[in-house]
C-alpha cells in the first residue's frame, strides 16, 4: 500500500521511496527511509497537504508526494 | 587552537543558527558565490571563546543531498573548498531525530574534518534515556548538550578535543541508513520520545480545524495592523529629519549647485533609502516572531492548497507576505523555493503586491474618490485596494504560469517544527541581519537611482533659483511633455507623466513631484495635504475638462497598482533569478499591462459618463 492510502491515525512501515531522483532525495534528507514507522497523524482542512509523522517529527507532504512512498501492510 | 574557520553544519531547523548567534557578536558579513546568488552568513567567533580573528560560517541547512537546492549546493561547495587542517567543524544535531541526521553526519564524517558535535533540543530528551555516551561512542566525536536558545553549554563547544571520526562509514546511502537507525536505537535504548500534547492539540486547531484558516488571517492581519501602527510615525519620523537635514544644508549652502545635490539629491535620496528600514525592521522581526514559534511553518502548509490554484506552493507565501512592506527583500526571502518554475512565478508576483511605498500614492488619489466621505470609508477602500491588487497579481501569475514551461516537479514537503517561545536575543540579531542585507542589497541602487531623477529634474537650468521653473524646463518634464500622447489616451497629461516617469526611482516619489508641478511647493508635500488636493482638483486639461476625475484617478490606480516601476526591485530580480530575458519580459509586461488596463478602464469609465 502507499502512504496515500492510510487512514487518519493509521501507522505502517516504510518498504521503499518511488518517484523521481530530487523527490527521493529530499522525502530521505528528511528522515523517510525504509524500515522507519510512519504514521498519518490527520488530513488538513479544504484539502491541503496531509500531516505525517516518523518519531516526533511532523511533516507535511501533498497527497502526490504521498502517493510515492510504498508502506508494508498497515498495522 | 591550530584552526582558522568554523563550519556550522547541519540538517534544516536543527537550530544552527541560534548557535551562530551566541558564537558571533554583531560583527557580520556574507559573501556572494559566483554563479549562485546564495549568500553564506560570516561572523568572527567571540574573543570568550577562542583566540581569533577565527572566522565562522553558518551553512545552509540541509535536506537534499545528490539533488540540493541552490542554498544546499553552497554546504557542499563550502565543505569540499575547506582544508580540514585548519577548519574545524561544529556538527549541529537535533536530539529528537537522531537517524535522520546520523545520515547527514556520515556524509559529512567521511571529509575527513575535526568535529566536534553540538547537539541541540536535548531538553527535549530529558525524560528518556538518552545516552550521550552511547553517541560520543558511535559518532567517534565529543558531543556537547547546547541550548541553542538560551545559549547554555556554548562556551563547552571549545572546551572538548575535536577528533577526526575514524568510524568506517559506508559509501552506500541504504546501508547508511541502517547504520543511522542502528545509531538511533541504541542511543535511545527501549524508550520512545513523545509529542507533548499541547503541540498535539495546537497542531489539530491550526491545521485541522475550520477555524486554523481563519486563526490564519487573524494571525496575519494582527502583524499588518501592528506593523503599520508603529511603523507609519517612525517613517513620518525619519522623513521629517531628512527633510531638515535638506532644508539645513540649502540654509548654508544656498541653491547653488553643490547645494541643491547634496540637499535633494544626496540627503534626499539617502532619506528614501532609510525611510523603508522601520517597516523592514518591523516585518522581519514579525516574521522572526512566527518562525521561531513554529507557526511560520503551519501557515505555509494552510496557505499550500489556495497557493498552487496560482502554480505557487506554500513556500511562495514568506515571500509574498514580506512584498506587502516591500519587494526587495521579498524577493531575497524567495531563495528557499527549489523548484525554478514556482520561485520564477513568485519573484513574478512580488512586485504587484501593495508594497509600503504605494501608500502614499494611495492615500492621495483616494482622497480625491472619496473627498467628502468619512474618514473610515478611506479606510476601507484602501483595505479593498489590498486584497484586490492580491487578486489582480495572482491572475496575472495564473496566465504567466500557463505560458511557462516547467521541467521540475513540484513538491510540498514541510517540516512542522515543535513550538517553542520566541526568543529576543534571536530575533533581534536575526533582523539586524536582514536590515543589513537590504541595505547592502537596494541601498546603492535605490540612491543611484534617486540621483539619476533628481539629475533629469534639475538639468539643465540647475541655476534656477526657482524650483518650480526649473522643474519646468527640466529634461524629465521635457521627456514628460513629449510622451504627453502616450498619457493622453489613460486619462492623464504630461504633468501627471512626469509623477509617473519620477516614480520609476521610489513610487512615493510621484506625491512630492505631483505637488511641485502643481505649484504646492514650499508646503508640506504630505499627501494629505488639503491644500496640494485642492490645487489638483481644480487642474483642468487643455480642453478645460477637469483632469483628475473618477475615471482618471480610478484608472491611474490600477496603473500603480500593477507597474512595475521600482527600479531597485527590478535589479534586485535581475540578480536573484540570473536571467536578463525574465527580468526583461517581466519589467515590459507588467508596465506594458499597467498601461492597457489603465487605458481601458478610462476610456470605458468615460463612456459610463463617470
Amino acid at each position: 500500500m502507499k502512504a496515500s492510502e492510510l487512514s487518519p491515525g493509521q501507522a505502517a512501515t516504510i518498504r521503499r521511496l518511488c518517484g523521481t531522483g530530487a523527490l527521493q532525495d529530499r522525502l530521505r534528507g528528511l528522515g523517510f527511509f525504509p524500515g522507519e514507522t510512519l504514521v498519518l497523524e490527520f488530513k488538513t482542512t479544504l484539502g491541503g497537504p496531509w500531516i505525517f509523522r516518523i518519531g516526533v517529527m511532523k511533516v507535511a507532504l501533498r497527497v502526490q508526494e504521498a502517493d510515492r512512498i510504498e508502506l508494508e501492510r498497515a498495522t | 587552537m591550530s584552526f582558522t574557520k568554523i563550519l556550522l553544519v547541519g540538517a534544516q531547523n536543527c537550530g544552527k543558527t541560534s548557535l551562530f548567534n551566541w558564537l558571533t557578536g554583531s560583527s557580520l558579513r556574507s559573501v556572494n558565490y559566483a554563479g549562485a546568488t546564495v549568500e553564506l552568513s560570516i561572523g568572527v567567533l567571540l574573543e570568550r571563546y577562542g583566540a581569533g580573528p577565527i572566522e565562522i560560517l553558518d551553512t545552509p541547512g540541509m535536506v537534499g543531498w545528490d539533488f540540493p537546492s541552490s542554498e544546499e549546493g553552497v554546504t557542499k561547495m563550502e565543505l569540499e573548498l575547506s582544508a580540514p587542517e585548519k577548519t574545524l567543524l561544529v556538527f549541529v544535531m537535533d536530539a529528537t531525530q537522531i537517524a535522520r541526521q546520523a545520515v547527514l553526519w556520515q556524509r559529512v564524517a567521511r571529509l575527513g574534518f575535526p568535529t566536534v558535535v553540538a547537539l541541540t533540543m536535548s531538553d527535549l530528551v530529558q525524560d528518556v534515556s538518552f545516552s550521550e555516551l552511547t553517541l560520543e561512542k558511535e559518532l567517534g566525536c565529543s558531543v556537547v548538550k547546547v541550548d541553542g536558545r538560551l545559549g547554555g553549554g556554548v562556551d563547552q563547544l571549545f572546551h572538548r578535543k575535536a577528533k577526526v571520526p575514524t568510524q568506517n562509514v559506508p559509501a552506500d546511502s541504504d546501508l547508511m541508513e541502517a547504520r543511522a537507525r542502528d545509531i538511533e536505537a541504541k542511543v535511545l535504548g527501549k524508550d520512545k520520545l513523545h509529542l507533548s500534547p499541547i503541540h498535539q492539540r495546537l497542531d489539530r486547531l491550526f491545521l485541522k480545524s475550520a477555524l486554523g484558516p481563519v486563526i490564519f488571517f487573524g494571525v496575519m492581519t494582527l502583524l499588518f495592523t501592528t506593523v503599520f501602527w508603529i511603523a507609519q510615525p517612525l517613517m513620518d519620523g525619519v522623513d521629517w529629519v531628512f527633510q531638515l537635514l535638506a532644508q539645513r544644508i540649502t540654509d548654508v549652502l544656498g541653491q547653488g549647485l553643490v547645494g541643491q545635490f547634496l540637499a535633494d539629491g544626496v540627503v534626499t535620496g539617502v532619506g528614501s533609502v532609510l525611510t523603508f528600514v522601520p517597516q523592514i525592521v518591523l516585518v522581519a522581526a514579525g516574521l522572526m516572531v512566527l518562525e521561531d514559534s513554529g507557526y511560520l511553518a503551519r501557515a505555509a502548509t494552510v496557505v499550500d492548497r489556495p497557493l498552487r490554484a496560482l502554480g505557487l506552493s506554500g513556500k511562495s507565501f514568506v515571500p509574498l507576505l514580506t512584498a506587502h512592506a516591500c519587494a526587495v527583500p521579498a524577493v531575497l526571502s524567495a531563495r528557499t523555493i527549489s523548484n525554478r518554475k514556482e520561485r520564477l512565478l513568485t519573484l513574478f508576483m512580488i512586485p504587484m503586491m501593495t508594497c509600503s511605498a504605494r501608500l502614499p500614492v494611495y492615500g492621495l488619489l483616494i482622497g480625491f474618490l472619496l473627498s467628502d466621505s468619512p474618514a473610515w470609508t478611506q479606510g476601507l477602500l484602501m483595505t479593498g485596494l489590498y486584497i484586490f491588487g492580491f487578486v489582480v497579481g495572482g491572475a496575472v501569475t495564473v496566465f504567466v504560469s500557463r505560458h511557462m514551461k516547467s521541467d521540475q516537479e513540484s513538491f510540498f514537503m514541510m517540516e512542522l517544527p515543535p513550538y517553542r517561545l520566541p526568543q529576543a536575543r534571536q530575533i533581534l540579531s536575526q533582523t539586524f541581519r536582514k536590515v543589513i542585507s537590504y541595505l547592502k542589497k537596494a541601498g546603492p541602487i535605490i540612491l543611484l537611482l534617486s540621483l539619476l531623477i533628481w539629475g533629469a529634474s534639475t538639468f539643465p537650468n540647475f541655476d534656477e533659483n526657482d524650483t518650480e521653473a526649473r522643474l519646468k524646463s527640466s529634461y524629465l518634464t521635457r521627456l514628460g511633455q513629449v510622451m504627453d500622447p502616450v498619457f493622453e489616451p489613460m486619462g492623464q497629461d504630461w504633468r501627471v507623466g512626469v509623477g509617473i516617469l519620477s516614480a520609476f526611482a521610489a513610487r512615493e516619489v510621484f506625491v512630492s513631484t505631483v505637488a511641485i508641478i502643481f505649484h504646492a511647493s514650499g508646503e508640506s508635500e504630505d499627501a494629505q495635504n488639503p491644500r496640494l488636493r485642492q490645487l489638483l482638483s481644480s487642474a483642468v486639461r487643455s480642453d478645460g475638462s477637469p483632469l483628475f476625475s473618477v475615471a482618471s484617478v480610478t484608472s491611474l490606480i490600477l496603473f500603480f497598482m500593477i507597474a512595475l516601476q521600482c527600479l531597485s526591485t527590478v535589479g534586485v530580480v535581475l540578480r536573484e533569478s540570473g536571467s536578463l530575458k525574465f527580468t526583461i519580459a517581466q519589467l515590459v509586461g507588467l508596465n506594458l499591462l499597467a498601461y492597457a488596463s489603465s487605458v481601458i478602464l478610462f476610456q470605458s469609465l468615460k463612456l459610463a459618463g463617470l
